[in-house]
């Protein structure tokens, strides 16, 4: 595996399971995945309904937050494939994957999320936070 | 003086007597009228933004909790078991629950799997992300001001109007069902709704209060009435004008949220007139802030900072950077003054209010109002709907007050009189009993005549009345007492520290106050300790005073009502503070940062604050 294919898995990663700090109305931690979420259903509500009310300033504030971690989620994962390609080598490609595993495995069994937009949850595991 | 007591009962007692629902007679009456407790402004799970934080109270056990039974409220287990539970110290004697007619059709559409609908993408988006939808919905219906329905409403909104049946039917057979029948009334009821428009995030709200179980075949609502002279017509040709029996009066509230917008001048006189026989009290304490005075506006009255909120518009609370100062026409005071000057100006004065207080939780839980049980109410940006924050509530906010009626007995034609003639006033929570009255000639023993209410009646008018005509040369009199709330074994109710009267004033350009402390002293011995919340000793348990209006003009209009204030305890936060064992030489943990904040007091004054009572003066009266 190349190091940019490596660096584009971590950062898929980091976008999908990496929990990052909720700033909007609310406290905790979510995926960048679940801000998409959010600001798709907005966007969508805004679209299909109308665009008026606190519509433009969720999906801003939502959107922002997603494109900032999206710029630091790809930082931080040429960081992360900087350092294992200097640890494993040509092993690159197995090691990022067996990472990457490890990582997904623990946010599906570890209520790591918490999201006050759950429907019903006050801590959520990574299928719980999208479900 | 006896004749004219005597004279006196024999006309309350027979004026009282109308009839009304079908109810045995109470066994216990009083002519001279006892203070009922009760909270008219609750809001259950049929109330949208109230779903959308998890409750699920519904009317039903809003009425059970304010009889006396415990309730569960949020968050809630996997199965359905509630997290908390709360019960009241004391049983209420009458309470409303007013959800919010607005988006009453929608809810139920989006909760009831059975209706057409339900699969909507907003009904998607309330089960899937409540609290996404509790902010989107909100400011789309009801934080603009010309709200319109959802596509799911079908193209006139017929769909969410036939929807809004169901929970309309719920919500009057719950007060049916609540309301005490029998000899021993115990609790009375009030159908009831809130008609909730914010135009721009100004609060023009409004609870309508029904006298009886006949009541319009639907709420009306701010996206079809979207003005209080639409809401006013609509009350009168569906329900007063009608000719069913239907009666209904309307409590605004929220005028410190309103951007001046609650209290606009009338159009004419004939608008005037219609406000004025509706309109008749204003809810001056309750979990969004109080409305009665606030410091600054002219004013320097250091009691007037009581739960005063630093904010014009709820929204504000989550942005603040749209932070506005509530402009004037905010404050009880400021629009009770402005009264005198439309009756100069009309022949009739269109704030003609009583002033109350009441709860507005959004739990289902009327009268919930004691600062050291406070478990939020959950109508702003700080929500228990999936697990309690280290603090319950935005540190803002408050518990909320009560709304105390003087009433013959506790049935719905007792306490809808005294509602709707004023003689009812608010309390921030405690039980305080106060009496307030007004007239030219009482006795300077008033205050030690164990037949003090019977005098009161007789030299006058009890508040909430209009004095009568100047006598030459005289000034007129008031009595104002007091009785400090018992409490209950495990928590007993705080001393006294003073009475006072408040004077309100219009020389036509500009309004005028004065406070005069009549009884007790500011800063007497007693409070309780910041750092622990007991007591530090005991104080006055009763206060009374007889008072002549030193200043009085007989040219001039004005408006007198008292206020009771407590001895200083602790405000919820403090509270919260000491049982989190928070210590701010050390930082306050995430998310209590309130304890550490000098801006959020650790005490308060619980106080009451009278209906006023009403002087016009002679060129009033003669029409100038």
């Amino acid at each position: 595996m190349s190091a940019r294919r490596a660096r584009l898995l971590v950062w898929t990663a980091l976008l999908v399971a990496m929990p990052v700090p909720l700033v909007i109305v609310g406290r905790g931690y979510v995926p960048v995945g679940t801000l998409v979420q959010l600001a798709g259903a907005t966007l969508a509500i805004g679209v299909l309904e109308r665009a008026d009310g606190a519509v433009g300033i969720l999906a801003t504030v939502l959107l922002a937050q997603v494109m900032l971690w999206a710029v630091v989620g790809w930082l931080l994962a040429g960081l992360v494939v900087g350092v294992l390609r200097g640890v494993a080598g040509r092993a690159l490609g197995g090691v990022t994957l067996a990472l990457v595993i490890i990582g997904l495995a623990i946010t599906l069994v570890l209520p790591v999320y918490r999201s006050p937009f759950h429907a019903s949850r006050a801590r959520q595991t990574l299928l719980q936070v999208y479900g | 003086m006896g004749a004219r007591v005597v004279a006196v009962l024999v006309l309350l007692a027979a004026g009282t007597a109308a009839a009304g629902d079908v109810r045995a007679p109470c066994a216990e009456r009083d002519p001279l009228r006892r203070p009922y407790f009760g909270d008219l402004h609750v809001h259950t799970a049929l109330s949208f933004d109230a779903a959308q934080q998890g409750t699920r109270n519904t009317p039903r056990d809003a009425y059970r909790f304010a009889r006396g039974e415990a309730v569960g409220v949020q968050p809630y287990a996997a199965d359905g078991t509630p997290l908390r539970t709360v019960r009241l110290r004391r049983p209420l004697d009458f309470a409303a629950v007013t959800d919010h007619a607005e988006l009453l059709g929608e809810t139920r559409i989006c909760t009831d799997p059975s209706l057409p609908g339900h699969d909507a993408l907003v009904c998607r988006l309330t089960q899937r992300w409540p609290w996404l939808a509790y902010m989107l919905v909100a400011s789309q219906m009801l934080d603009v001001a010309a709200p319109r329905r959802y596509g799911f409403c079908g193209d006139d909104g017929a769909v969410c109007r036939e929807a809004m049946r169901g929970p309309w039917q719920e919500i009057q057979t719950a007060a049916e069902e609540a309301y005490d029948r029998s000899a021993a009334c115990r609790f009375t009821t009030f159908i009831a709704y809130e008609w909730s428009g914010d135009p721009d995030g100004h609060m023009v709200h409004r609870n309508v209060i029904f006298r009886n179980a006949t009541v319009p075949p639907l709420p009306a609502n701010f996206v079809d009435d979207r003005t209080a002279p639409r809401l006013w017509q609509r009350l009168r040709a569906e329900c007063i004008e009608a000719g069913t029996g239907c009666d209904a009066l309307v409590i605004p509230h929220n005028a410190n949220l309103s951007g001046g917008l609650l209290f606009g001048p009338p159009a004419d006189a004939a608008e005037a007139r219609v406000r004025a026989g509706l309109e008749v009290l204003l809810e001056v304490t309750q979990h969004k802030g109080d409305s009665e005075c606030r410091r600054g506006v002219g004013l320097t009255d250091e009691d007037c900072g009581f739960e005063t909120l630093d904010f014009g518009r709820m929204r504000e609370s989550a942005m603040p950077w749209e932070r506005t100062d509530p402009p004037p026409m905010s404050y009880a005071r400021e629009i009770l003054a402005a009264g005198l000057a439309h009756e100069a100006r009309l022949g009739v004065n269109p704030y003609k209010v009583g002033l109350v207080g009441s709860t507005d939780t959004h739990l289902g839980t009327p009268g919930l109002v004691d600062e050291d049980r406070f478990v939020g109410h959950a109508a702003g940006i700080v929500t228990s709907r999936l697990e309690v924050p280290p603090l319950p509530d935005d540190a803002r906010l408050n518990p909320g007050g009560l709304v105390v009626a003087w009433a013959e007995e506790n049935s719905r034609e007792a306490l809808f009189a005294a509602l709707r003639r004023r003689e009812a006033y608010s309390t921030s929570g405690p039980r305080l009993a106060v009496r307030f009255f007004g007239g030219w000639d009482y006795p300077a023993d008033a205050c030690e005549r164990p037949d003090l209410a019977a005098v009161g009646y007789a030299g006058g008018v009890p508040m909430g009345g209009d004095l009568p005509a100047a006598h030459v040369g005289q000034a007129p009199m008031f009595i104002v007492s007091a009785a400090a709330d018992a409490g209950t074994a495990d928590h007993p109710g705080m001393p006294l520290e003073r009475l006072q009267i408040v004077k309100l004033w219009h020389d036509g350009r500009v309004a005028h106050q004065r406070v005069f402390d009549v009884a007790g002293a500011r800063g007497a011995a007693g409070g309780v300790d910041p750092a622990t919340c007991r007591p530090r000793a005991d104080g006055p348990r009763s206060l009374c005073a007889l008072w002549r209006d030193p200043e009085f003009d007989a040219e001039r209009s004005a408006v007198y009502y008292a206020r009771v204030l407590e001895q200083p305890s602790c405000r919820w936060t403090a509270w919260e503070c000491l049982r989190a064992r928070v210590d701010c030489t050390r930082g306050a943990p995430a998310g209590m940062e309130a304890c550490c904040d000098p801006a959020v007091p650790r005490t308060i004054r619980e106080r009451a604050v009278t209906s006023p009572i009403w002087y016009a003066g002679r060129s009033s009266r003669s029409g100038g």
